[in-house]
């Protein structure tokens, strides 16, 4: 199945009296890692949720499309990914039994289940920690299994929120290769984070601030309209 | 509205699993309803019993002997070795007996034949309900014993021909087991299944269920159902309790009881979800059960007459799926089953359980969205 893009036009979103978004537009063409960059506050989050349809925008609106045409978003909500900051995990249950249930709440055949499961096994390299409860896992490995819940589904657009944080680098370079791993044809990516390192690895950088969506390109199209040397500094230019 | 069956098992699974692991969970669901049952068995019953009584006479006098192995027999009173005092008030005033029945001058054998014996009880009336019952023993006996040592009381008093239906021990255990395994299940399937889904809003868990393709049916329905079979398991232990081991008469049929316990079973489900809609962690669950349950037993009739209650409150009741249940076990289990009161209970209980459960759908449905 090919990957899902997203258009947001015109998006805002008030949560209580605080303007979360304002007037953002910008797409997530198919078949790319975005990356949506900004400070703390800058609606990062908010704009993950609002593509999940955890929330729904005060104004504007969100489209899905893939090779064919619009996707619904009833169609869309189930061929979406998402990793939230805190991926909260049973912590009684074992790695394998979390991946059971996600098996059930997906629906997945069981044929189409057990050469999933190995596979996300392998590539997280967690085969020898199945029977293990995830309230026992390293913060590492327990990012992982909340990754591997995510990716069972094949999704076609995958979600991830501030998936690194609080993660230590040899976790954190493992679970790129896993997210990079699966992107490509048949998944895009949308991860944000504050880490600028982590937005110049992505195709195409979203950046935002206070709620709107400062400039979207490339890392070099952003850091040539910033006119700053280092793609780190575009927030420190005033 | 779709419900996909391998989701539910999915969550029948996981909800099992994660009960089956956690100590306190079963804990709360076996043990609780398990020693209410006990409790109410054994210990809180509102017989009267124990009450020591003086019965003062001539120390020759037969009849007087005869009451005294009497009550000593009846199991409702300790019988005090006394059988002269000048004061017999002095007795209650000293706490030494709660009940003193005193013989005319001229002894019982002379009182009893005169027939409108004029013989003297004096009962400590603190605690007035038990006062009265105190009294109505003590009659039961004296009348008991002059009638077997024949003696006609009846002249100047109604001779009452009583036959007890349906409990005819009076046993307050036969009364009260029906009703617990109302309340038991209520308090668990309220209290658990409220802080289940309060925990998965809690841990950030409810988010990941949203996201995922689950519809909003089967994380309610997911999140639910497998209390629901829990609610039935702990109506089911409790009858068994109540039978096997305090030995209450079962006289209905188990489709009944099935029938009232999976519409009140239900009812207790829908509160606890609509308590879940507006709670954000596991302790306002708590206080939230709590809240609904306090006023909930009370005015549920196990423990007060629900015909007790003034009109002002009464209405009240109506309103309450514990009450109608209460009632349909007493009937079904005690009496063999009404059918007309029967059914009639469960029309309104199914028309309580429906509002519930579409309340609560709607709150869920619109809190998740």
């Amino acid at each position: 199945m090919p990957a899902l893009g997203v258009r947001v036009e015109d998006l805002s979103k008030t949560l209580g009296r605080t303007a979360a978004l304002r007037g953002v537009n910008t797409v997530f063409e198919a078949g790319l890692v975005h990356g949506i960059v900004g400070p703390n506050g800058a609606g990062k989050t908010t704009l993950m949720r609002v593509l999940t349809g955890l929330l729904h925008p005060t104004k504007g609106r969100v489209e899905y499309y893939d090779e064919a045409g619009p996707v619904t978003p009833a169609r869309a909500k189930y061929e979406t990914g998402y990793f939230p900051q805190e991926p909260s995990l049973y912590p009684d249950l074992s790695c394998r039994e979390h991946l059971e249930f996600f098996r059930d709440l997906y629906g997945l055949s069981e044929a189409d289940y057990q050469p999933r499961m190995q596979e996300l096994f392998d590539a997280t390299g967690m085969s020898a920690f199945k029977e293990r409860p995830a309230g026992k896992l390293s913060g590492g490995m327990y990012k992982k299994l909340g990754l591997m819940c995510v990716l069972l589904n094949r999704p076609r657009l995958l979600l991830l929120d501030e998936p690194t944080v609080g993660v230590d680098p040899v976790s954190r370079q493992e679970l790129w290769e896993l997210v990079y791993g699966f992107a490509g044809q048949n998944t895009t990516v949308v991860l944000s984070t504050s880490y600028m390192d982590e937005a110049q690895r992505c195709a195409k950088v979203h950046v935002l601030d206070g709620g709107f969506l400062k400039a979207a390109g490339t890392p070099e199209e952003l850091m040539r309209k910033f006119q700053v040397k280092q793609f780190a500094d575009i927030f420190l230019k005033p | 509205m779709k419900i996909r069956r391998v989701t539910l098992q999915g969550f029948f699974k996981k909800e099992f699993t994660q009960i089956v692991r956690d100590p306190k969970m079963l804990f709360a669901i076996f043990f609780i309803p398990l020693i209410q049952t006990v409790m109410f068995g054994l210990a809180l019953t509102s017989e009267v019993k124990n009450v020591e009584l003086a019965v003062l006479a001539k120390p020759n006098s037969r009849v007087a002997r005869d009451i005294r192995a009497r009550a000593q027999a009846s199991g409702w009173f300790k019988v005090l070795p006394v059988s002269q005092e000048k004061d017999p008030a002095s007795l209650i005033e000293s706490r030494r007996a709660e009940a003193v029945l005193i013989a005319p001058k001229e002894g019982f054998e002379k009182a009893l034949e005169r027939g409108n014996a004029p013989i003297q009880l004096l009962v400590n009336a603190i605690n007035a309900q038990r006062a009265q019952q105190v009294n109505g023993y003590v009659q039961q006996i004296v009348a008991e014993v002059a009638a077997e040592r024949g003696y006609n009381v009846s002249a100047g008093l109604i001779q009452l021909d009583q036959r007890v239906l349906f409990n005819h021990n009076l046993d307050t255990t036969s009364y009260m087991i029906p009703a617990l395994m109302v309340m038991s299940t209520f308090i668990v399937l309220l209290v658990v299944c409220g802080m289940a889904i309060a925990k998965e809003k809690e841990t950030g868990t409810m988010e990941k269920l949203i996201a995922s393709p689950c519809t909003v049916e089967e994380i309610m329905l997911g999140k639910t159902l497998p209390y629901f079979v829990i609610g039935l398991a702990i109506v089911g232990l409790v009858l068994f309790v109540g039978v096997a081991w305090f030995g209450i008469p079962f006289r209905g049929n188990l489709l009944l009881v099935g029938v009232n316990a999976a519409l009140f079973a239900l009812s207790a489900l829908a509160v606890a979800l609509i308590i879940s809609t507006v709670v954000s962690t596991q302790q306002q669950a708590m206080m939230g059960s709590m809240l609904y349950l306090l006023p909930g037993i009370l005015l549920s009739g196990v423990f007060f007459p629900v015909a007790n209650i003034p009109p002002v409150f009464r209405w009240m009741c109506y309103l309450n799926p514990m009450m109608y249940s209460v009632v349909n076990f007493r009937a079904v289990i005690l009496k063999g089953g009404d059918v007309a009161l029967f059914w009639g209970n469960c029309f309104w209980l199914a028309v309580i359980c429906v509002v519930l459960c579409a309340l609560a759908y709607k709150n869920f449905k619109s809190t998740l969205n």
